[in-house]
């Protein structure tokens, strides 16, 4: 959902800013050519409006707030739910925290001491997300809002990524936090997305017992049919070595 | 002997004799044979054209004229060799990219009649052409139209044989899990996509003259390389068990 070219170059001009594509260029780094298309084609991609903000200091969050399309993103709290800040812990930390739960004796919480989490996006974390936030029905109402087809979504998903509009539709379909969706998609960083430091470590120690079984029960779930993809990647890989190796 | 067909055969021959010489040497398996293993057509092939090449050489084709009944009977069973060569690989790459166009045009009936229907042809053309002299791929003659139909017989057969395996094998090249089978997949594929555009294209070489003919002939080189290295790179993935090394675990993020 980029934003206009009329109401960027507004904004540039609010922030005493030149719309030339070459000084937006020497500001943010994007190629010319990149930025010239898009003033050209009317369509500035928001990454371009994140780069702006990044490089003149501005929050992120307000920059994009003045767009049209990202109006409604300060109308809720910035900062994600416990459900979606657990959503972007790997399966094999939240594994690993049922082990130092179960038993001290057998799984030191020390043994993991100096180690960091395994960093988000990771494979599924998007569709973790999803997940984490839909209220049954969010990939319908995800399609209805952004009129892309389920099966693009669903594509979308499996590769890992949500384009701007729909992590924005997904968001407003799950009542969640709109900074969130474009956290996890990497639009944002982070910290820009109103996410304290230790979001996930901090959320790990606290989830209760039953919410950490309930994740890890749903994350199996994603993992089956990940492994079963690999395993069939992998038997095809082989099969093709063997017959033309 | 003009360098501009003798030095591309002798490159072509390093580089098909090399290849095929490291895969039959290769054990499969330990104990397999590459001549044994389910691969054992691509080692045939490998074998007919590296023999379809090596008669090309000047003096490798004088001294086999001398036992031939046929003046310029040694072009002939070069490509003989070729077609042999391609009639293998075609049905082989047809079962390995699962394509089961491709095996019905080229396994069975229909593979063995296109296979005679154009040895016959070649033996026609070259029996309806005036040449005196051996020259190694009629080139001294190939203004004559029968000369000009063998050859594109042969560019057609290989055509024939390579048309529907493009698709496939282009497929394979967006979607093998391993970078090296989708390097290996993309070169078959541009190296048939070659050899089509040059069997399509014969009108236009016609019209050529002086060296610029040798520039088409490149084309097949070219194309006959791509093929031949794309095949070598599968063969190192067997071989280094690239599949088993890069594929490990399906839970390892590392």
């Amino acid at each position: 959902m980029p934003v206009s070219a009329p109401e960027f170059r507004e904004w540039l001009e609010g922030s005493a800013l030149s719309p030339s594509p070459t000084a937006l260029s020497t500001l943010t780094g994007i190629n010319r050519g990149t930025l010239n298309n898009q003033l050209r084609r009317g369509n500035v991609a928001e990454s371009t409006v994140i780069a702006v903000a990044r490089a003149t200091g501005t929050n992120v969050i307000d920059a994009l707030s003045v767009f049209s399309p990202y109006r409604t993103i300060q109308s809720r709290p910035i900062e994600p739910s416990s459900a979606e800040i657990l959503s972007q812990i790997h399966h094999a930390d939240l594994m690993a925290e049922l082990q130092f739960r179960t038993s001290q004796k057998h799984f030191p919480r020390e043994m993991r001491k100096g180690i960091d989490l395994i960093a988000f996006p990771h494979d599924g974390s998007v569709r973790a997300w999803i997940d984490a936030i839909d209220p049954g029905d969010i990939r319908q109402r995800m399609s209805e809002e952004t009129g892309m087809a389920l099966t693009y979504i669903a594509t979308q998903l499996t590769e890992n990524k949500l384009n701007p509009h729909l992590a924005i539709a997904a968001s407003r379909a799950g009542g969640g936090s709109f900074a969130t969706g474009l956290v996890v998609t990497e639009l944002i960083t982070p910290t820009e997305g109103g996410w304290q430091i230790r979001a996930r470590e901090d959320e790990l120690l606290e989830v209760p017992d039953d919410a950490l079984v309930e994740a890890i029960s749903a994350r199996i779930h994603l993992l089956q049919r990940r492994v079963k993809q690999r395993k069939e990647a992998r038997e095809y890989a082989e099969k093709m070595t063997e017959l033309l190796g | 002997m003009n360098p501009l067909t003798v030095v591309p055969v002798s490159l072509m021959l390093i580089l098909l004799g090399s290849l095929t010489f490291k895969r039959i040497n290769t054990p499969v398996l330990g104990h397999q044979h590459a001549l044994q293993g389910k691969a054992r057509s691509i080692a045939l092939a490998g074998i007919f054209l590296t023999l379809a090449y090596l008669l090309l050489l000047p003096p490798v084709y004088m001294g086999v004229e001398l036992l031939m009944p046929l003046t310029n009977g040694t072009d002939l069973i070069s490509k003989y060799f070729a077609l042999v060569a391609v009639a293998f690989l075609g049905g082989h790459l047809s079962v390995a990219y699962g394509s089961p166009l491709a095996r019905r045009w080229t396994v069975g009936a229909p593979g063995a009649a296109m296979l005679g229907i154009v040895a016959t042809a070649l033996l026609g053309t070259l029996l309806a052409t005036d040449a005196p002299n051996p020259s190694p791929q009629l080139l001294d003659y190939a203004s004559q139209p029968s000369v000009r139909l063998n050859t594109w017989l042969v560019l057609a057969y290989v055509a024939y044989i390579v048309f529907p395996l493009i698709r496939p094998a282009y497929k394979d090249s967006r979607k093998n899990p391993l970078r090296v089978g989708r390097l290996a997949s993309g070169l078959i594929a541009a190296g048939f996509a070659l050899s089509l555009m040059r069997a399509f294209t014969y009108p236009v070489e016609l019209g050529a003259t002086g060296d610029v003919t040798y520039l088409f002939m490149i084309v097949s080189y070219v194309s006959t390389a791509f093929v031949v290295i794309g095949l070598a790179l599968f063969a190192y993935a067997r071989k280094n068990r690239t599949p088993q090394t890069e594929l490990r675990s399906a839970l390892s993020i590392d």
